[in-house]
């Protein structure tokens, strides 16, 4: 088995509010191989982004805090890391795309100038070469007349294109990691197949290792290598995506699972997991999902940690339930 | 005589409005925003205007036969006739000598102040809004005990600091309205540096400094720019107030604050035409920059462009 590039240990990071500690993320560790794909999928607020923001330091300190973990990126822990040795990791060795491409480009700034901001900041390098690094990029992630192109405001672009121009953006700088936090939310569905597509090819093509954030089953599906489902800051169930989909252990992935809306049901109401998510600041004494879970029992509800179950080798569930259910 | 000013000239002299409507761009945020000014008539209008009389007032020498200062009491106050097209004042002085060496404080303190103004307002408004937290709070508390502090008394004491000469009075005038300028910085800051661009950019290892400057400047050109058409009428019937209190423009120096606060008394003794001229005068001037200031806001925004 080779080296793992990233590899994150028991993170915690914890925002400190007037309300309470929010334990946005809690006790997550995954590692990501070399050329891989990780999905991370979970509902709204249960701490998939904050987990990548705290990878690259983009957690607002105060509230937020890293309590605890360690997270070695190519023998270095990045968690130690000073602002200023962050920086120089962000956008160059690990870079992120964000959800929505409608407001992650500066209005007033020419995609040209924004393409090779990056560049200036992290590489020795001439305008002239610049600006024809960031036309190949734009050629790249299938912008049609890159030279053409590069000279228009984000407003000239459609969603779809604006989501290609952010990708160009952070593979500019040829990363060894590109986040992609919910890169396809925000786009029309044909679209969205489109850049998943696109974040394929290019993965294989430039042989970096992805990180996919979704709450949306379906992208993971086709795109990933290992899928790791979180619930309120934890780590519910992990696997591969056969494992997860096939295999399914835990109650919460399979309420998941359920409420995807199938094209075959003639059912006259969707599925959904009963119940809201919890407060963070109030999380249950026990298993956080027990409060909804349908199969609960009397144990789930008390104090302590959940263990972890083994189902198979890369196969691990968060859950008293005994492997194969009851 | 040649005291007329060839208004003729300087309007050839100006760029045809272009309709140039392709969406070909241009080389920077400021060739592209000039291209769109150009199509705003009323804005070119204003710039127009506002070139003639700077040039004008840089002029004035040339294009004055009389002096601003000779007195000739024996003339004394005359309505407008052939000789003083705009009357004389008590003092036999000429209107429209006073008005033109009026304009050269008037448009000195205007544009000097103002930048001044908005070179520290924008600077500490937006620190101070990015940086946020403990800094924020404390650089707005600061701002406000300065804002709190009477404005003569503190015009007094810069000036005092600095030594008195009409430059400083620039920079007195522009260190006071710097502070209204920085709070408005600061709230669009507060909301820009939520957007997303920012935390992309941030998120690409951009540098703090170059997200302010590249990044969150920009975006809040367009309130500062209108403000800044509003702080430059201020700054001028400011700088009449001083001088009226003897911290500004010395006689027999004139300004167009000064006029209209002489002209002012001069009502009562049924002589319109001295008030009447400086402030038509000052009227039509910042009616051309509050049409130039909007359409350099509207150029300003590339999503404004009709194209």
């Amino acid at each position: 088995m080779s080296e793992a590039l990233l590899q994150v240990k028991d993170l915690k990071t914890y925002f400190y509010t007037r309300a309470g500690v929010v334990k946005a993320v809690d006790g997550i560790s995954f590692d990501l191989m070399p050329g891989k794909t990780l999905g991370i999928v979970g509902e709204s607020g249960s701490g998939k982004s904050v987990t990548m923001m705290s990878l690259l330091g983009l957690i607002p300190q105060p509230p937020g805090k890293i309590v605890g973990g360690t997270a070695f990126f190519d023998g270095v822990d990045l968690l130690t890391l000073s602002e200023k040795e962050k920086r120089l990791i962000r956008g160059k060795r690990i870079s992120m795309i964000f959800q929505d491409p409608m407001t992650s480009l500066n209005p007033y700034l020419k995609v040209a100038t924004q393409l090779t901001e990056v560049l200036f900041e992290h590489e020795r390098i001439t305008s002239k070469e610049a600006r024809k690094r960031a036309i190949e990029a734009l050629e790249q992630v299938g912008i049609p007349e890159a030279a053409n192109r590069i000279d228009h405001y984000p407003h000239q672009f459609s969603g779809g294109m604006r989501q290609r121009v952010m990708i160009a953006m952070a593979l500019i700088a040829k990363p060894q990691i590109l986040i992609a936090d919910e890169p396809t939310t925000a786009l029309d569905v044909t679209v969205q197949a489109q850049i998943l597509e696109l974040l394929k090819s290019l993965q294989k093509d430039l042989g970096m290792s992805l990180i996919i954030i979704t709450h949306d089953l379906g992208v993971v599906a086709g795109i990933s290598d290992e899928v790791l489902v979180m619930y309120a800051g934890k780590l519910v169930e992990r696997g591969s995506a056969d494992d997860i989909f096939y295999r399914t252990h835990h109650p919460y992935t399979q309420g998941l699972l359920k409420s995807i809306p199938r094209i075959d049901n003639d059912a006259s109401e969707l599925y959904s997991i009963p119940g809201l998510p919890p407060d963070p600041s109030k999380l249950p004494a026990g298993c956080p999902f027990e409060p909804r879970c349908s199969v609960s029992k009397d144990v789930c509800a008390q104090v302590g940690a959940v263990p972890v179950q083994s189902i198979s080798a890369n196969h691990e569930s968060v859950c008293y339930r005994p492997e194969g259910g009851a | 005589m040649t005291r007329a000013v060839n208004i003729s000239a300087i309007n050839k002299s100006t760029t045809p409005v272009s309709d140039d409507l392709s969406v070909e761009a241009g080389t920077s945020l400021w060739a592209d925003a000039w291209r769109r000014l150009l199509k705003n008539k009323l804005a070119v209008v204003g710039l127009v205007y506002l070139v003639f009389v700077a040039s004008v007032a840089a002029l004035a020498p040339f294009l004055t036969v009389f002096s601003y200062e000779e007195m000739d009491l024996i003339l004394g106050a005359v309505p407008p006739n052939d000789t003083h097209w705009l009357g004389t004042d008590d003092l036999g002085r000429d209107m429209l000598t006073r008005i033109i060496y009026g304009s050269r404080v008037s448009l000195m303190v205007g544009i000097l102040a103002t930048s001044v103004s908005v070179a520290i307002g924008v600077l500490y408004g937006a620190v101070s809004g990015y940086v946020g937290g403990r800094v924020d709070n404390l650089m707005m508390r600061f701002l406000e005990v300065l804002y709190a502090l009477p404005f003569t008394i503190l015009v007094i004491i810069v000036m005092v600091v600095l030594g008195r000469s009409i430059y400083n009075l620039f920079i007195a005038l522009g260190a006071i309205q710097w502070m209204v300028m920085a709070r408005i910085v600061r709230g669009q800051v507060v909301s820009i540096k939520k957007m997303e661009y920012i935390e992309a950019a941030r998120a690409s290892g951009v540098r703090p400094l170059a997200i302010i400057w590249r990044h969150v400047i920009p975006n809040t050109l367009g309130p500062v720019i209108v403000f800044a058409t509003l702080t430059v009428p201020a700054v001028i019937l400011e700088e009449a107030f001083l001088s009226f209190l003897g911290l500004g423009v010395q006689p027999p120096m004139s300004s167009w604050g000064t006029l209209i606060s002489d002209g002012v008394s001069a009502m009562q003794a049924e002589m319109p035409w001295l008030i009447v001229y400086p402030c038509l005068t000052l009227m039509t001037t910042l009616l051309a920059l509050n049409f130039f200031g909007d359409g350099l806001r509207d150029a300003l925004d590339p999503k404004s462009s009709k194209d």
